[in-house]
């Protein structure tokens, strides 16, 4: 699967099949982020589904 | 599933339970009028000036504020923008940031680095420390528009993440003084030429502000300030963050264990006096404030 990440500016690939596992996979902190999955933020123990749009959001300093 | 209603969650918070967007919502306003009424942030009768920046924590701020207080006719609330004049970021968040106020109805006075100073930021931040000059010319427009507009109180988005970057920095610099300008509510209260700063988000970690921000749709832009990268700052940030993924709740531990002591530092806040800047009259710890110096530095590099 895929998921866009905004801090990195692309998309990664990952094998992992739900959101806790791709995070280790892709070795991004989980409280430096939050995960959006078809515009829905979702938590750690959500399980992917095909055709999922899966987004990463970087939680920014400041503001 | 979440703890309280069985639906989807959407965070799952430091304690491990797992909240739904609704919960999580109902959660995050319950904490921010637990810090409110825990550390008497807001009395009854008030004029709140929010400094707000257009990004997540500040358009946050503002909005459970005006949810909390709105129809109370002795609660009011206005917002300050300051425009430091940061080509490809600030623009966006002036946008966000007035977006909002005409959707909430709520006012909104901007004030620039330019009209203010005479520079934008990027204009004078070659060989300078960018965090160090735009936080103190930030704090001081802030206090003085603050008494320009009769503001009781205000209001800034600090969170515990920021907070406990401050207490470490404090501490790797051996700066106690500062520390003890710290806490959800600073500012001399016997001194007027100061305007009481509040934090409502003090023990709110900057996930769940995102995360508030995203659910109500405040911003759809998280952007950065490009000159945060190369702060001091940043890197405490970097170092902080792995800290919490390997043992979470450590920034919350941080921020806890100050406010156990910050009752001692605060006497020892008292104890500093205050004077009057020689060229402003604006208050400062020193003959000439940290404003004066650094504009100074800017003239005479321009000569």
């Amino acid at each position: 699967m895929k998921a866009y990440y905004d801090r990195a500016g692309k998309e990664l690939l990952f094998k992992a099949k739900n959101v806790e596992e791709m995070l280790l996979e892709l070795k991004i902190m989980k409280n430096t982020i939050i995960v959006v999955v078809n515009n829905e933020v979702v938590n750690e123990n959500y399980k992917f589904k095909t055709n999922d749009k899966i987004r990463i959001l970087s939680v920014v300093s400041g503001g | 599933m979440c703890k309280r209603c069985e639906t989807k969650p959407v965070i799952k918070l430091i304690s491990g339970e797992n909240l739904c967007r609704t919960c999580f919502l109902n959660y995050f306003e319950r904490k921010v009028r637990k810090t409110i009424r825990v550390n008497k942030l807001i009395g009854k009768k008030e004029n709140l000036l929010v400094a707000v920046s257009g990004g997540k924590d500040s358009l946050s701020v503002l909005d459970v504020l005006h949810s909390i207080y709105k129809g109370n006719r002795n609660v009011k609330i206005s917002a300050l923008l300051i425009d430091e004049g940061i080509k490809g970021y600030r623009e966006n968040c002036i946008k966000a940031t007035e977006k909002y106020c005409i959707e909430q109805k709520l006012l909104l006075n901007i004030v620039s680095f330019k009209e203010e100073f005479g520079f934008t930021l990027d204009k004078i931040v070659k060989g300078k420390r960018p965090c160090s000059v735009c936080g103190v010319l930030r704090r001081s427009l802030l206090n003085t528009k603050a008494r320009e507009f009769d503001a009781t109180k205000l209001v800034t988005g600090h969170n515990l993440d920021d907070e406990a970057q401050t207490i470490i920095m404090n501490q790797f610099r051996r700066n106690v003084d500062a520390s003890s300008r710290l806490g959800p509510i600073t500012g001399n209260e016997n001194n007027e030429d100061f305007v009481r700063r509040i934090k409502p988000f003090y023990f709110m970690t900057e996930k769940e502000i995102m995360t508030y921000a995203f659910l109500k749709g405040l911003t759809h832009e998280f952007n950065e300030c490009p000159y945060n990268v190369d702060s001091y700052r940043h890197q405490i940030r970097e170092m902080l963050n792995k800290f919490e993924e390997l043992y979470p709740g450590t920034k919350n531990s941080i921020v806890s264990s100050f406010m156990e002591i910050l009752p001692l530092l605060k006497k020892q806040e008292n104890k500093i006096k205050i004077k009057k800047c020689k060229k402003c009259s604006e208050p400062s710890s020193s003959e000439i404030c940290q404003k004066c110096k650094i504009l100074y530095e800017i003239a005479s590099a321009k000569h």
